[in-house]
Parts: C-alpha cells; sequence; structure tokens
C-alpha cells in the first residue's frame, strides 16, 4: 500500500485533458516539482465553480491534489499572476510545446529546468515574441534539460574549437564536424550558426532557419517513428492561410 | 452489478450505459422502468433509435444532423443569406436558435479543434466550409466555437479563412454573465472579458446636448 500524497499551491500547466468517466476529465499537468503527472479533475459537483474555467491549457496554475499510487485527484486550482493569454500563432506554437512534453517526458520525473524554459517560452510566445526563434529555445533548453546534449562545443574528430568561418556536418548523438568549404547538404551546418545557437542568440534568420533544420533531425531521433499529431495538424491548418 | 440477471436484462442494463451520464444503478432503474411500467414506450424507443440510427447523417451544406439532403436551416427561404454562424455542436445550433437574436444560417463543425489528438481543420470539416466562403454570398461569419482555447484556435483558424474570402468575422461576445458581479468572476474569465473589450458607441441624443 502507497502511502497517501497531499500536494498544496504547486506551480504547473495543464498539457491535455480528455473525458473521463461520466463528467469528469483526466489531466496532464506539467508541474515544477513532481514532472509531468495525470490527474482526475472530477465533474462541476466536486470542483467549485469556476474551477473548470482555471482549467486551460497555457494558464500559469497553482495545483492542489492527494494521490494513492499513480492517479492522483485534483482537489484545488487557482490561476497564477500573471495571466499568460496565447492567441493565434501563439496558441498552436503552445499545442506543440505540450505534445513534445507529453511524448518527451517520463511520468513523475521532477524536472524544474523544464518547467521554467517551458514558462520562459509562453511568456514570450504571449509576448508576441518571434515564434520561430521562440521554439527553437525552447527545443534547445528542453533538450538539455532532458541531459541530451547536442555536443555543439568541438570537433569530434579533431577536438578543435568551432570556427565561424568553418563547414560542419551534424549527426545527432554524436556531434560536430569539420567539412569541405564547398560542403552542402541537410546535415551541413556553417560554424556561426552553430554558434548563434549553441549561445543562444539565435539573433537573424539565417541561424534561426538553420537552428529549425538541426533540432528537427535531432528532436526525430528521440521521438521515434510515430510523428507528433500537433504537426500533422498545423500543416493542416497553415494550409488554410494561415502563416507559418 | 449484473449478476442474477438474466441474460436479455443483464444486456439491456449493458446497453443502457453507453449514454453520457448513466452507470450502473441507473441504467438498471431504467430498464426496470422500461419492462415493469411502460413496455409501450420501450417499443417506441427501440423504434426510434433504430430508424435514426440508420437513417439520420450529416446535412450537406452544414453537417447538422438530418435524415435529409439538408436539413431545415439550410432549406428555410427566410433565413439571412448573408450571415452564417459556426458552432461545435448540433446542441449549440438549438441553444441559439432559442435565444431568438440570430436569423442566419449555420455550419457545425461536429467537434472542437484537439491537435494533440490529431484532430484539426480536415475533421472539422472546414473543406466543405471553404466551399460555402467560396460559392456562397456570405457577408459576415459569426465565430461561435467555445470559450476554450482549444476554441480560440479554432475561432482564429476561421477568421483566417474568411479574410482569404474577403468575408467578415466576428467572434460572440463571452465574459461576464448577466448578472454577474466581478468580485464573484474567476480570474480566467475576468482577463478575457477585458482582452475581448468593445468600444462603447456612445451617440448623444440631440434632445439631451446642450444647445
Ligand atoms: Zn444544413
Amino acid at each position: 500500500m502507497t502511502d497517501k500524497e497531499t500536494v498544496q499551491l504547486e506551480p504547473g500547466f495543464v498539457l491535455h485533458q480528455r473525458p473521463y468517466r461520466n463528467t469528469s476529465q483526466l489531466i496532464d499537468f506539467l508541474t515544477k516539482n513532481y514532472g509531468v503527472i495525470t490527474l482526475v479533475a472530477q465533474g462541476s459537483r466536486r470542483l467549485q465553480a469556476g474551477q473548470r474555467a482555471v482549467l486551460q491549457p497555457f494558464s500559469s496554475l497553482y495545483l492542489s491534489w492527494v494521490r494513492r499510487g499513480e492517479l492522483g485527484r485534483l482537489t484545488h486550482a487557482e490561476v497564477k499572476p500573471p495571466t499568460i493569454v496565447l492567441s493565434g500563432e501563439g496558441l498552436f506554437a503552445g499545442f506543440y510545446l505540450n505534445e513534445l512534453l507529453l511524448r518527451l517526458m517520463g511520468r513523475g520525473d521532477p524536472n524544474p529546468p523544464v518547467y521554467l524554459c517551458y514558462s520562459l517560452c509562453l511568456s514570450d510566445l504571449s509576448n508576441l515574441l518571434d515564434t520561430s526563434r521562440a521554439l527553437r529555445l525552447f527545443e534547445l533548453r528542453f533538450l538539455a534539460g532532458l541531459g541530451y546534449g547536442l555536443g555543439l562545443e568541438q570537433d569530434i574528430e579533431t577536438g578543435e574549437l568551432i570556427c565561424p568561418g568553418g563547414r560542419y556536418r551534424f549527426k545527432p548523438e554524436h556531434g560536430i564536424s569539420i567539412e569541405k568549404a564547398s560542403a552542402n547538404g541537410p546535415d551541413i551546418f556553417t560554424g556561426r550558426d552553430l554558434i548563434s545557437l549553441r549561445e543562444e542568440r539565435l539573433d537573424d534568420e539565417e541561424s534561426v532557419k538553420a537552428a529549425k533544420r538541426l533540432l528537427k533531425r535531432v528532436l526525430r531521433v528521440y521521438l521515434g517513428e510515430r510523428p507528433l499529431s500537433t504537426r500533422s495538424v498545423l500543416k493542416d491548418v497553415y494550409r488554410r492561410g494561415l502563416e507559418p | 452489478m449484473s449478476e442474477g440477471y438474466s441474460p436479455l436484462l443483464a444486456h439491456l442494463i449493458q446497453a443502457l450505459q453507453c449514454l453520457p451520464g448513466v452507470g450502473a444503478k441507473s441504467a438498471q432503474r431504467m430498464a426496470f422502468h422500461l419492462l415493469n411500467k411502460d413496455r409501450d414506450g420501450a417499443l417506441r424507443l427501440a423504434l426510434a433509435l433504430e430508424e435514426a440510427s440508420a437513417r439520420v447523417g450529416h446535412c450537406e451544406r452544414c453537417r447538422m444532423l438530418t435524415e435529409e439532403a439538408h436539413c431545415i436551416f439550410c432549406i428555410s427561404k427566410r433565413r439571412d443569406e448573408g450571415l452564417l454562424c459556426v458552432v461545435e455542436t448540433p446542441a449549440d445550433v438549438l441553444a441559439i436558435e432559442q435565444s431568438g437574436a440570430y436569423s442566419g444560417r449555420y455550419f457545425v463543425l461536429m467537434g472542437h479543434l484537439s491537435p494533440l489528438d490529431g484532430i484539426g481543420p480536415k475533421e472539422l470539416g472546414l473543406d466543405l466550409l471553404e466551399e460555402r466562403f467560396r460559392v456562397d454570398e456570405i457577408s459576415e461569419v459569426v465565430l461561435a466555437t467555445s470559450v476554450t482555447v482549444e476554441g480560440d484556435a479554432t475561432a482564429h483558424i476561421l477568421a483566417t479563412m474568411a479574410q482569404k474570402h474577403g468575408i467578415r468575422s466576428s467572434r460572440i461576445a463571452y465574459g461576464i454573465p448577466m448578472g454577474g458581479e466581478l468580485e464573484f468572476i474567476d480570474g480566467g474569465t475576468l482577463s478575457r472579458a477585458l482582452i475581448g473589450r468593445r468600444k462603447m458607441e456612445v451617440d448623444f441624443n440631440e434632445e439631451f446636448s446642450n444647445r
């Protein structure tokens, strides 16, 4: 018999909701100190009025629950100021973040750095900063938070530091190695773009594009064969006139 | 729960539990009622279920549930052709009808956007909606999707599509319910109400202006 766990006012975010039994919901949350957890939010009879309105994705919340074993029961939720409101493109970017978290984070693994980079990214998106840049910074920090380094410090063959003028071949889970100046292809990057990514600058369009190409290759390794649902839905959304 | 019941009775109790909000206990009560007190009602119910599930499909223009090719809202000649209201469910259509404040046509998404579950524009019938934007003479689209993050995202896609076809779009206003006092409204609702605030048109009547 596992002990009963009672948690009060833990910072967290709703990642995904699905109906459960008659009037309840199963909600996946990202919490600061308990990682990704699933809680049952019982129908409005049990939860105080207004709680349902509070339980929306991308809102920063304080959560209280009781738990015995895997599945806990949400007992209270309230908005943790400042209120984050995503709109338009930011909403779709937010869904992508949530799926990424659910796919790559183990259940119940506390990871405050990931919690922090997720909150940062949501606040960038709500402040209408460049979406693509915000997403790349999140992916970079998220991977680092999970312990997956990119290996952008030095050439894995020569051991030399990256030089901005060089061209490098990038291999996920390995790192980079120098190539001829004429080298080209989907896994070839300039030293300048690699340094910009490593130092979290990404201050021009070129380097953001290169970062997207590189991070996509890395994420594919960890996500495996099953593609992200949000990616195919977003493709369909963009096809209908929304700018990517 | 169904232990001790004959197979047919157990089967009925089991089958009734497909209804939303109906658990084993209420299913048992319904089954006893139908069999003990209202056999005629039971037969009518069986027939109605069989007919409806065999014949009711979706309206070819708006996706509303109907056994005809077109639903009554699409057939009616008395509705405003230029107005199209997009809702998530058939129940939403009926709710708006009851408000009596709308007389245009409808489009029913039959669900809401849920990117993490793979439910996107295609699954919500937006190809058909796009066709209506293209062919019909619509001047305004009223976006009546739910007041949730997913509903907002859906409204955003619909507004973008409408704009592409040169159609004006509006979102139903949301926020403070009638009779709502601010101090009792939750923070999420209040912040949405502030973000979605609308300009007040103040037109002073000549009678009251200082001359
Ligand atoms: Zn119709």
